[in-house]
């Protein structure tokens, strides 16, 4: 490959010859460590589960049986269904103005180093506070109704996404700046051809973690504020010593956080495949 | 020492005299007067350019060669408008220069490509800032991409392309908005020797075809040496422009090998015990 590597016949990109010559290993390989090694790793967890159910007393542990027995009887169509669905909205609500309210202030601070100067001791006193203690501040101002749990959500899952737009916008390449100069672009353009799209490794990695937190404060929010959607449950089957059904709530809470994990991850590898690629 | 930029006046050894045109009647397409250029860091102020002026003639291949941190990359940069000189002044064509110019492009030594961009949308960034319709633009990439041979990986992303690949891209990328000037900044130092070897007749031959005006900065003699009409060479602390050999050769060079030429070994251990000297007054 080297020795033809500056030729001027070298046209086909380099590699793909040789990754097609040993592509036979990496996708055992592949299978093995992204597939297998998982897939007997749940299982063994919930051998030992079950076997545990045996001899210890269901209010503990339960069993994985009577969880996916629980999990269907509350969230398919059980009455946990409605409560879900108010849960799921507020999420997203929050989540979808959290998140953009971040990348749009992010961009802005990143951009405007005067912005940033007078709202630095703000955002770092707020991204260093536990933002629950915000929580009996936002009852009084809103009272105790979706407002408010709404409110925490976006509160909780702002502040990285800000955050990392900032910093994305801040870590730019010198050198892919400095193309852009050079070949002209004015600031506007430069920002909009050159330092945004450089920017969106950082961007993604706040939406990951907001979107994290925001799934957190649903919960807390929905057990502090108001007791009310999946929040609700938990604290029902917790007091009730209801283990079955409590594990089939944390199962849920668990399969939310990684269906947003999933599509986040879907939308990077659609769209801005370069992140993980060029790397 | 005086600090100021001397033609040729004294020749190197045995020069071959057969000068071509007489100095004045050259077209200089581009003209250095006096560039002065420090560096303040809260540890050392740097002298990276002391009173440097330098006419570059039109057409010409001119290399300015020097150790390293002896100011050939800054007044290249300067000449860009990516740093601003602290005195002096830089005409293009009789008309000063103010920040970055649309006549001149760079070539950098870290290309990068932008990794967002297919490798044709990389070489048509710079039209597409110019104003020119979509079309055009991507007609004029793909015709400099034919010229360094890279047709045929247009659509895939650049860091699919290896290093020698990926720095015809760079100099596709500078010659696709036809600058009048092309600035090449030690573009193939991070290539094995092969590759570099490669580019050094690529780029030899896109010079002979296309006719750009070439500043080139490198601190490979024998590169300097095989591609340049004229070489400048550098001395460091205060980085000066102390001398400027004309390189006699005849061209093109590509038909044999020009570091066997007598000519070529003189210019050399010329060049060489130059920057030695430089750099032990660096010390």
């Amino acid at each position: 490959m080297t020795a033809v590597a500056g030729s001027l016949t070298d046209a086909a990109p380099q590699g793909a010859s040789a990754s097609r010559a040993r592509g036979r290993r990496p996708v055992t390989e592949w299978r093995v460590t992204r597939v297998v090694a998982p897939l007997v790793a749940v299982g063994v967890l919930f051998g030992l589960w079950e076997l545990a159910g045996l001899f210890v007393s269901t209010s503990l542990i339960s069993s994985p049986q009577q969880v996916a027995v629980d999990f269907v009887d509350q969230f398919i169509s059980g009455p946990a269904v409605p409560a879900l669905e108010l849960s799921l909205r507020e999420l997203y609500i929050g989540i979808g103005i959290g998140v953009s309210a971040g990348i749009v202030l992010g961009l802005a601070i990143g951009r405007y180093r005067l912005l940033d100067a007078v709202l630095s001791p703000y955002i770092n006193a707020a991204n260093a506070t536990p933002l629950n203690v915000l929580i009996p501040l936002l009852l009084v101002w809103v009272g105790i109704g979706t407002e408010a749990r709404i409110l925490f959500i976006i509160l909780i899952s702002f502040f990285p996404v800000l955050l990392n737009t900032a910093g994305g916008l801040r870590n730019v390449s010198k050198g892919y700046v400095e193309v852009g100069k050079m070949l002209g672009l004015n600031e506007h353009q430069l920002m909009r051809k050159v330092i945004l799209p450089a920017s969106m490794p950082y961007i993604f990695a706040g939406v990951r973690v907001g979107v994290a937190l925001g799934v957190i404060g649903m919960i807390v929010g929905e057990i502090e504020v108001s007791n009310v959607g999946i929040g609700y449950f938990i604290n029902l089957y917790g007091n009730g010593f209801r283990t079955g059904q409590l594990l089939a709530l944390i199962f849920l809470a668990a399969l939310i956080g990684v269906a947003n994990v999933l599509v986040i991850r879907g939308v990077q590898a659609r769209w801005f495949r370069w992140i993980s690629a060029a790397r | 020492m005086t600090g100021e930029a001397t033609y040729t006046t004294q020749d190197p050894p045995t020069a071959a005299s057969d000068p071509v045109a007489p100095r004045s009647d050259r077209d200089k397409i581009l003209r250095i007067e006096s560039v002065c250029k420090t560096f303040f860091t809260t540890r050392r102020t740097v002298h990276a350019l002391d009173r440097v002026s330098l006419d570059v003639h039109r057409g010409e291949f001119i290399s300015l060669v020097g150790v390293s941190g002896c100011g050939k990359t800054t007044l290249l940069r300067i000449l860009d408008g990516l740093d601003t000189a602290d005195s002096g002044t830089i005409s293009l064509d009789g008309v000063k220069l103010d920040g970055v110019s649309h006549d001149m492009s760079y070539v950098f030594q870290d290309i990068n490509l932008l990794p967002w961009r297919n490798v044709l949308d990389n070489v048509a960034l710079g039209l597409e800032v110019r104003g020119v319709g979509k079309a055009e633009r991507r007609a004029r990439a793909m015709e400099v991409l034919e010229l360094v041979g890279l047709a045929s990986v247009a659509k895939v992303p650049p860091y699919t392309l290896s290093g020698g690949m990926q720095q015809r891209v760079g100099v596709a990328r500078a010659l696709a908005v036809r600058p009048k000037v092309l600035l090449m900044d030690e573009p193939f130092g991070q290539l094995d020797n092969f590759t570099r070897e490669a580019l050094q007749v690529e780029i030899a031959n896109l010079w002979e075809k296309l006719g750009t005006t070439i500043v080139f900065v490198t601190h490979d003699v024998d590169e300097a040496i095989f591609l340049s009409d004229r070489i400048g060479l550098f001395q460091p602390g205060p980085g000066r422009l102390t001398e400027i050999l004309d390189v006699d050769l005849p061209r093109p060079r590509t038909d044999y090998d020009v570091r066997a030429h007598p000519r070529a070994i003189e210019l050399r251990a010329y060049i060489t015990e130059h920057l030695r000297g430089g750099k032990e007054a660096a010390r």
